[in-house]
C-alpha cells in the first residue's frame, strides 16, 4: 500500500456511528419476530413430514390387517399401534436414512403388495 | 448446530433455523458498515436510520433465500444503497416511478473526509468516489467489491486503478 491509499485510509475511516436505543430495539424486535416466524415454519415442515409419514404408515398397517383378512388376530386396534410406532422404530427404516418416512412407508407397501394374501393362497 | 460467529454465512443459517441471538450478532458486526453507507448515499443522519431500520428489515424478509459467498456486506451494499439513494431523490425531486429514469442513473455520493483529500476527491465522478470508498472507508477486498457492486473482478480493479490515477493526477497537477 503506498503513501496515497495509506492517506485515503486515514482520511476516510470514519469511528463507528452512534445508533440511538431505541433504533436498534426497533431492529431487534423485527429479527425476533422474524426468527419466531422461521421456528414456526420449520415446526410446520416438520408436523407435515411427520404427518405423510404417520398417513403411509396408517396405510401400511391397514394393507396388513386387510391382508390378514381383517381376523381377530390383526384387528383393527393392531393396525393403528403399527401406525404410531413405525415412526419410531428404527427396523422400518428401510433405506437406512435415519430416519422413517414416506420413501420406506413406499418400500415396505411394495414388498407388502408382492406377497401372496393368505385369501388367496 | 452452534453458529460458529466467525462466519456471517453460518449466522444467518442460525437466524433462519429460528436463532434471534444470531440476527443481533449480524447486526451488532454490520450496522456500522449499513449506516457509513446509507448516510453516504442519501446525505442525511435522520433518514440514514430509517435506511438503517428498512435494510435489515428487508433482511429479515429475504435471509431464508439468501445464499453467502462473500460477508454479508456484500448483500447488504446494494440495498442499502438503492434505499438511500432512493430517498435522496424523493427529497430532491419528488417520488419517481418505479423502474423510472431516476433509477438508472449513479446515485450522488457524499464521501466524510477527514483531511487535505476531501477537495480532490469531490472532483471525481461516482463511480470512482464509490469505488474509493468501499475499498479505503469500508475496508472490502477487491473480490468483495466486485459482489457488492454486481460487476466482473478485472472491473472492480480497474475501477478502483483508474481513481487512484485521477487522484494521483490532480495531486501531482496541484
Amino acid at each position: 500500500m503506498d503513501d496515497l491509499e495509506q492517506r485515503l485510509r486515514r482520511q476516510l475511516q470514519e469511528p463507528e456511528p452512534a445508533v440511538p436505543a431505541a433504533v436498534r430495539a426497533a431492529v431487534l424486535a423485527d429479527g425476533r419476530a422474524a426468527a419466531t416466524g422461521f421456528r414456526k415454519r420449520r415446526r410446520f415442515v416438520r408436523l407435515a413430514g411427520a404427518s405423510a409419514a404417520a398417513a403411509a404408515a396408517a396405510l401400511l398397517a391397514v394393507t396388513l390387517w386387510l391382508g390378514h383378512g381383517g381376523g381377530p388376530d390383526f384387528d383393527v386396534a393392531d393396525a393403528w399401534r403399527v401406525a404410531s410406532g413405525l415412526e419410531h422404530d428404527r427396523r422400518f427404516d428401510q433405506n437406512g436414512d435415519g430416519r422413517v418416512d414416506r420413501a420406506d412407508a413406499d418400500r415396505m407397501l411394495a414388498a407388502i403388495v408382492a406377497l401372496p394374501t393368505r385369501r388367496g393362497s | 448446530m452452534t453458529a460458529d460467529p466467525h462466519h456471517d454465512a453460518d449466522l444467518l443459517a442460525a437466524f433462519c433455523r429460528g436463532d434471534a441471538a444470531a440476527f443481533e450478532a449480524l447486526y451488532d458486526r454490520h450496522h456500522g458498515f449499513v449506516l457509513r453507507v446509507a448516510r453516504r448515499f442519501c446525505g442525511d443522519d435522520d433518514e440514514a436510520l430509517d435506511v438503517l431500520q428498512e435494510t435489515f428489515a428487508w433482511l429479515c424478509r429475504k435471509a431464508p433465500g439468501l445464499r453467502l459467498r462473500h460477508r454479508l456486506t456484500t448483500l447488504l451494499y446494494p440495498v442499502t444503497r438503492h434505499l438511500a439513494a432512493d430517498r435522496r431523490r424523493k427529497r430532491a425531486r419528488g417520488p419517481q416511478p418505479a423502474g423510472g429514469p431516476g433509477d438508472l442513473e449513479q446515485p450522488t455520493v457524499e464521501l466524510q473526509v477527514d483531511g487535505d483529500l476531501g477537495d480532490w476527491l469531490v472532483g471525481l465522478g461516482p463511480l470512482q468516489q464509490e469505488v474509493l470508498a468501499l475499498r479505503y472507508a469500508d475496508d472490502l477486498s477487491l473480490e468483495e467489491i466486485a459482489a457488492a457492486l454486481a460487476v466482473p473482478l478485472g472491473t472492480a480493479k480497474s475501477r478502483l486503478h483508474n481513481a487512484l490515477a485521477q487522484l494521483r493526477e490532480r495531486l501531482g497537477d496541484s
